[in-house]
């Protein structure tokens, strides 16, 4: 490991990014030509400052459940809530001008149809801050529709059972298609109701981000790592006979360190790039005492400019939306303060 | 049934059915009410001085079942969870049978009650009596309760055990003067008395003396045994000093007495103690003093000599029978007691430890309850016959008198007896000069763990404020019995102790049966023998009953192995236990109860009597499985061995350690521990303090307080909202179910420095996983109030909310706003948010005292004739008196209970609910006796993660490990790693590792690695404020972490009320007092 810092000439840098991959609801990109703190201020970014929806205040009408309408309530403020916008269909704010609506048409935009609670003048909550949900289920009446063996269980209220007022929003009750398979529910429980239960209730969600409240952070997972720069002494693994070289690929857990040829056996390489740091010094302590010059034959630094990202979304907002609202978000920041160290050496000048 | 893993042992089948936890309560309960009840009452005869005729016997008593008396009419069968929402006491109706004489003919009627008493949880007499899992919950009972506890008054209240030195034993020790004496407590169902036999130094040489209060003076013990019959002095001596002759030199000197006092026969010697004890009876005369111990005709025209062997039979050694004036059980045993004294002068380790634990005897409910069952008993029928006196002194009644019947057979002496002692916890029994206080205690309900552990808690009588190190510290001899962790801190450390898992305390055994089985082993009876049969014969060992020398026999082995195998084919009671001492050469028997014991498996010749076998065939039917089990004790392949016994024993802690020498086999070596220490994982890998720390603080956790914990309501109850089974559990939490109601919740901890808000012991919160439920709480308070109905018709009332016109400024009043959570029944409304000052309970009480009103009332009907001046319900005017919600934060009306109790006052309970997410200041621990406050809440951002991303929940600083030595936390983390990698919960049971109870440190390391990770759990950290990597491996992990019921929102203070300029003047004042110190220093 070592210590780093920015490198001293600040010549402005280009970096640059390559998505590794991208699925359902995660990605991996490696972002080069950068330095720690830039992919942390990202990774920072989209953890607290990408603004989604979540459901922020439950008015309770009827609840004979086990579970406490406080407790209730938020667990409904958990479920990660998408908004989805339909080209034509989709009423947008209208201090949203159409042009600048068609010309940056996204669905990621959010902001653009809903304003902040707090920003808006409306008295309470309106349709341009909040959306709107509703619960109800009675016991009696859901049982009605479930096949006879299944009578005497519980009934869980879930997700499906939230019904939005507005279209283009829905909560989301799976993150993926796989978890949608292997899922023994139709979608996130909230509470189960025994004979004779009732649950009846509305809820508003409203924007927010991930620093008020962790229910706003659309990712449940977001971290970076330096991206390793490795070298082997390549001639001197292969002077090893070959048993040492199996001590030297099993003093990581399997699977960190392998061969390139699994039939030839001559060269070490690394196969899990991510868990290589963690072992540098215990591969450089092995083959250090298995040299005969006494020299580790195994270099391993953290990069100071690469980093590998990876990122999962909890299903409200896509995964690359995530991303991308985090570099928007960065690059507000960062335009604000230009504005402000403007204002401020206009004033001096 | 319990899963258990495939490489558990066959010892650890067998321990969930000896595992008699809590039930040792509930034993002693049945054994009071189904036998030992019955022997109180036979004795008792009501009779009468008028009429001579007149009498009623009792001739069985037995209890009815638990029942609520609505009014004087009738009474409902009760349940438990019905007594404590209504505030009734759970009791059952005791029923006699009696005779006695109507008139002229004598009358047998059966089933009378006489009275009631509170029936415990679980116990025979209980509706929850071998009830299953879904019975009890059908009666709203949590399945895993422990039972064994009272209901008083809606209170839930245990009386716990007490621990005491055993009576009728001797024990050899110095008194406060140095002197060696033994001293004999004895104790019968008539008196209670003191004794002791002293060797005293003297100007020739050591003489023997016996004390006791009545005999004034301290009587030569030559002068005794001459008195009890023992005349020729060759006899004496044999029977003290023939078998050393060092005894013999030093009992010498005390032979000369008797001729210094002319005391040559028996008469002489008795004329010699009645002359002391008369001349003690006139010192207290003297004094003014009336004080008669014994007064055997209540007349004095007996004789002194006569008086004197009354003394010397029934007074002195009073729990030794002398029938007709056979003393020779009591001079043998004085000679016996003697020759021990002597031998402790000359080799000090003969002497007595006070604090060795089978000295001791535990008094459980049933004893106590059946002391005060006989004393309300005995007062219920001298008030029965005074009543009855003054009935039949009447001489012309107009019905014939039947006592059963009549106004004077009161059965509330007995219920108020026995809810009043239960309820305040005073035993105040003057028979016995007992007065104890807290006796009983209120069961604490704030985890499911604290209401375990309370029912397994001993009480020493010791005095609390003694600074004695002796009966504190632990003792060898409680291995098994107590727990060695499980104490408190502070006063009453040591004092208080907690049963060991398996240790189980016995009741009373039948005497006779077992002194017959004795007999007809080979026991010689003592009128045959003499001193020398006794003691110069090598094998000749006396042999004691509880105590009690009931004969002498020569072959003391073949004895104790052929009652010990009686015991082990349960031909005898399966808790006799049967201990040879060689030094005393003695057999010591006991079958009295009390005693601690615990279950060990036998061996014999190297091998276990727990076969595979005998459990193996039987495992797929759970009925014949119990019943295997239930055989074991009775087939020879577990018993029962009390702390005496074990001194005989040669115990394995493995079946590897076994050799010919053994004797038995421990059951596990994890059954040293209580059921609260069960909770540490790892425990043995702890330094011992931080295990006891843990067993003070697992009873604050929060969690689950029982199945049932909504249903009831509490004065204060605390619950997670999220509860987790550990991830590292052990082999005990297992046994007492923790996993169904938990108390904490995993952590995922990383033991780094970070922010500087971790010094002493702070701990740092994840934000994001407080927002998403972590370690969240509720709190739920009861307020209660009673709506009284009066004597004179008047009544308390609920009205709803004062009209709003009534409020100058309207809604914005806060007047007004304090009845926002009214309903117009005057009761809130469930689900209403009450602020500071809400008012809850809008009661109304009448404006006049009641006791004006009704004096006035009278008055006028006595002018007026019939006519109440105050027509019930409308009294003139009325004035609130309103219970209102205190607290600075808000919560919510959670459940109201309207209901009446027995005393007919209708009673209306709100719970009133909050639930806290952690906040700064709150206070938390691990299982290892770590706690620590919440020193600051980091958002996740800024907290560090690992390249997967992980982040923990929990900070902890790394200096709260060298000090503190709690490997057991670290092997934890590793362990429970290791088990959500694989997605298992890992075991941590003490001693474990190589029994197959606890996960090997190496194995969960080996498991780590496959699985990616460090093994020794450590993890690369990025820092979430820089991003750059941390330069260290920071050892992280899941550990399981309570949360205690310390929490910054119930410690914040304030005056109540006052004026501000006094408040300021005080502060003047107090600054004023420091100017002047300041200057004094100057």
């Amino acid at each position: 490991m070592s210590c780093y810092s920015v490198a001293a000439d600040q010549r402005a840098r280009r970096p640059e990014v390559e998505v590794l991959s991208l699925e359902e609801n995660q990605m991996s990109f490696e972002v080069k030509k950068t330095d720690a703190s830039m992919a942390n201020a990202l990774r920072r970014v989209i953890i607290a400052e990408v603004v989604t929806m979540a459901i922020d205040l439950v008015t309770f009408e009827e609840n004979t459940s086990c579970i406490d309408d406080e407790i209730i309530a938020h667990r409904l403020g958990l479920i990660p809530i998408k908004y989805a916008f339909k080209p034509g269909k989709t009423k947008l704010r209208e201090d949203v001008s159409n042009d600048e609506a068609a010309a940056m048409s996204s669905e990621r935009d959010i902001q653009r149809r809903f304003r902040f609670t707090r920003d808006c003048d409306c008295d309470g909550y309106c349709d341009w801050c909040a959306c709107t949900f509703k619960l109800h289920v009675k016991y009696d009446e859901v049982i009605k529709n479930v096949p006879e063996h299944e009578k005497n269980q519980p009934y869980t209220v879930t997700s499906i059972n939230l019904e939005s007022d507005d279209p283009d929003v829905f909560p989301v009750h799976f993150v993926s298609e796989r978890e949608r398979n292997t899922s023994s529910e139709p979608g996130i429980a909230i509470v189960k109701l025994a004979k004779g239960q009732e649950i009846k209730l509305s809820c508003i969600a409203k924007l927010g981000c991930g620093k008020e409240h962790a229910k706003w952070t659309p990712v449940s997972k977001c971290v970076f790592r330096p991206k390793p720069t490795i070298s082997w002494d390549d001639n001197a693994v292969r002077a090893l006979p070959p048993n040492l070289r199996n001590i030297i690929v099993d003093v990581c857990p399997a699977g960190v360190l392998g061969y390139e040829d699994e039939r030839d056996r001559t060269s070490i390489v690394v196969k899990n790039e991510a868990a290589i740091l963690d072992f540098t010094k215990d591969i450089q302590d092995l083959t250090k005492q298995l040299s005969p010059q006494n020299k580790p034959m195994f270099h391993a630094s953290a990069s100071t400019t690469d980093f590998v990202f990876e990122v999962e979304s909890l299903g409200g907002v896509p995964v690359d939306d995530c991303v991308l609202c985090g570099l928007n978000e960065i690059k507000r920041k960062l335009t604000n303060l230009q504005v402000a160290v403007a204002e401020v050496a206009a004033e001096q000048a | 049934m319990l899963q258990l893993p495939h490489n558990v042992q066959t010892r650890w089948k067998i321990l969930p059915h000896f595992l008699r936890l809590m039930k040792q309560h509930v034993t002693s309960f049945d054994y009071f009410v189904q036998t030992e009840i019955k022997k109180v009452a036979p004795n008792q005869t009501v009779r009468s001085e008028v009429d001579p005729n007149f009498y009623l016997s009792y001739t069985d008593v037995y209890v009815g079942s638990p029942s609520i008396e609505e009014d004087a009419f009738t009474s409902t069968a009760a349940t438990p969870l019905e007594c404590r929402l209504r505030d009734c006491t759970y009791s059952a109706p005791i029923y006699v049978d009696v005779k006695y004489r109507r008139g002229p003919q004598i009358v047998t009627t059966s089933k009378v009650p006489i009275g009631c008493i509170p029936i415990m949880l679980h116990s025979c007499k209980c509706v929850l009596y071998e009830k299953s899992r879904s019975e009890l919950e059908a009666l709203k009972e949590c399945p895993h309760d422990p039972g064994g506890y009272f209901i008083v008054k809606g209170v839930e209240k245990v009386i716990l055990m007490q621990e005491q030195l055993s009576k009728n034993r001797m024990i050899i020790e110095r008194d406060a003067k140095g002197v060696f004496c033994a001293a004999i407590t004895s104790s019968t169902h008539e008196r209670k008395s003191r004794c002791s036999i002293v060797v005293k130094p003297t100007s020739h040489g050591y003489r023997v003396y016996l004390k006791h209060n009545t005999l004034g003076d301290d009587i030569p013990v030559a002068v005794i045994l001459k008195a009890m019959g023992m005349e020729c002095d060759q006899e004496i001596a044999e029977l003290v000093g023939s078998g050393d002759c060092r005894i013999a030199s030093i009992f010498v000197n005390s032979m000369e007495e008797p001729s210094a006092a002319r005391v040559k026969t028996q008469k002489q010697a008795l004329a010699y103690i009645g002359e002391a004890i008369r001349a003690k009876y006139k010192a207290q005369s003297v004094d003014g003093v009336r004080f008669l111990q014994y007064a055997p005709h209540g007349r004095r025209s007996i004789s002194a000599d006569e008086e004197a062997r009354d003394v010397l039979a029934h007074v002195v050694l009073s729990h030794v029978p002398v029938v007709n004036y056979d003393f020779v059980a009591k001079r043998t045993y004085v000679g016996h007691v003697t020759k021990r004294v002597i031998a402790a002068l000359l080799d000090n380790s003969l002497l007595d430890d006070k604090d060795y634990y089978g000295n001791k005897r535990l008094e459980l409910a049933g004893q106590l309850l059946s002391l005060l069952f006989e004393d309300l008993f005995k007062r219920f029928n001298s008030d029965l016959k005074r009543s009855a006196d003054l009935v039949l002194q009447k001489q012309n009644r107009t019905a014939v008198f039947d006592i059963v019947k009549s106004t004077i057979w009161r059965t509330d002496t007995l219920a108020q007896g026995f809810v009043h002692a239960i309820s305040t916890g005073n035993w105040v029994l003057k028979r016995f000069k007992m007065d104890r206080a807290g006796v009983t205690q209120v069961l604490s309900r704030l985890s499911y763990i604290s209401a375990i552990g309370m029912m397994t808690r001993v009480n020493s009588q010791f005095e609390k404020t003694r600074k004695t190190s002796g009966p504190r510290a632990l003792q060898p001899s409680q291995w098994g019995m107590l727990c060695p962790a499980d104490t408190p801190e502070g006063e009453t450390c040591g004092l208080v102790k907690n049963l060991a898992l398996l240790a189980h305390v016995t009741t009373d055994a039948e005497i006779e049966t077992t002194k017959r089985s004795c007999y007809d082993l080979g026991v010689e009876q003592l009128g045959h023998l003499n001193g020398t049969a006794l003691n110069s014969h090598a094998t000749a060992y006396l042999v004691f009953l509880n105590g009690l020398v009931i004969g002498a026999c020569s072959r003391p082995h073949k004895l104790a192995h052929a009652l010990r195998r009686m015991r082990r084919s349960k031909r005898i009671g399966e808790h006799i236990s049967v201990y040879t001492h060689s030094v005393h050469r003695a057999i010591y028997i006991a079958c009295d109860g009390g005693r601690v014991c615990r279950p060990l498996i036998i061996a014999s010749r190297g091998r276990s009597r727990l076969l595979p076998q005998i459990l193996e065939h039987k495992t797929l039917n759970v009925h014949i499985f119990r019943l295997a089990l239930g055989q074991l004790t009775a087939s020879g392949v577990v018993e029962y061995v009390d702390v005496n016994e074990e001194n005989n024993c040669f115990i394995a802690l493995d079946e590897n350690q076994l050799t010919h020498c053994h004797t038995h086999l421990e059951v596990d070596p994890a059954t040293v521990l209580g059921v609260v220490c069960g909770l540490v994982a790892f425990p043995h890998h702890n330094q011992s303090p931080r295990n006891t720390y843990q067993c003070a603080m697992g009873k604050q956790s929060m969690g689950s307080v029982a199945t049932n914990q909504f249903e009831r309501m509490d004065s204060l109850l605390y619950s997670l909202v999220y509860p987790q089974k550990a991830i590292v559990k052990s082999r005990i939490l297992d046994l007492v179910h923790f996993d169904d109601l938990p108390g904490g919740c995993n952590a995922t901890l990383a033991v780094m420095s970070c922010s500087g808000y971790d010094i002493e012991d702070a701990i740092i919160l994840n934000k994001n996983s407080l927002d998403r439920g972590f370690l969240r709480c509720l709190v739920l308070k009861k307020h209660q109030a009673s709506i009284r109905r009066y004597a004179n018709g008047t009544f308390d009332r609920t009205i709803g909310p004062p009209p709003l016109s009534s409020f100058i400024q309207g809604i914005h009043d806060t007047r007004y706003q304090r009845y926002s959570a009214l309903d117009d029944d005057g009761i809130c409304l469930v689900g209403e948010r009450l602020n500071d000052q809400s008012i809850i309970i809008n009661r109304e009480v009448p404006i006049e005292s009641p006791d004006v009103v009704y004096s006035s009332a009278r008055e006028r009907s006595q002018s007026g004739g019939w006519r109440m001046s105050t027509t019930p319900g409308s009294p003139a005017k009325f004035k609130s008196q309103s219970c209102s919600y205190k607290a600075p934060a808000p919560s919510v009306v959670d459940r109201v209970l309207l209901t009446a109790n027995e005393t007919d006052q209708f009673l209306v309970k709100v719970m009133v609910r909050q639930s806290r997410r952690p906040e700064i200041g709150d206070k938390f621990a691990s299982r290892h006796g770590q706690k620590g406050v919440c020193g600051a809440i980091i958002s996740q951002e800024d907290m560090p993660f690992t390249d997967v991303g992980i982040c923990p929940d929990v900070i902890m600083n790394p200096h709260g490990f060298p000090s503190r030595m709690t490997v057991g936390k670290i092997i934890e983390l590793v362990a429970g790693k290791a088990g959500v990698c694989h997605g298992r919960q890992a075991f941590g049971t003490a001693f474990g590792e190589s029994r197959g109870s606890a996960d090997h440190s190496k194995e969960a390391s080996r498991e780590l690695l496959a699985y990616g990770y460090s093994y020794i759990g450590k993890d690369l950290l990025y820092s979430g404020t820089s991003g750059d990597l941390l330069r260290a491996f920071v050892f992280m992990g899941p550990v399981f972490y309570q949360k205690l019921k310390h929490m910054v929102m119930d410690k914040m203070h304030s005056r109540a009320r006052g004026s501000i300029l006094s408040y300021i003047l005080y502060i003047v004042l107090v600054d004023i007092q420091f100017l002047i110190l300041a200057l004094m220093f100057i």
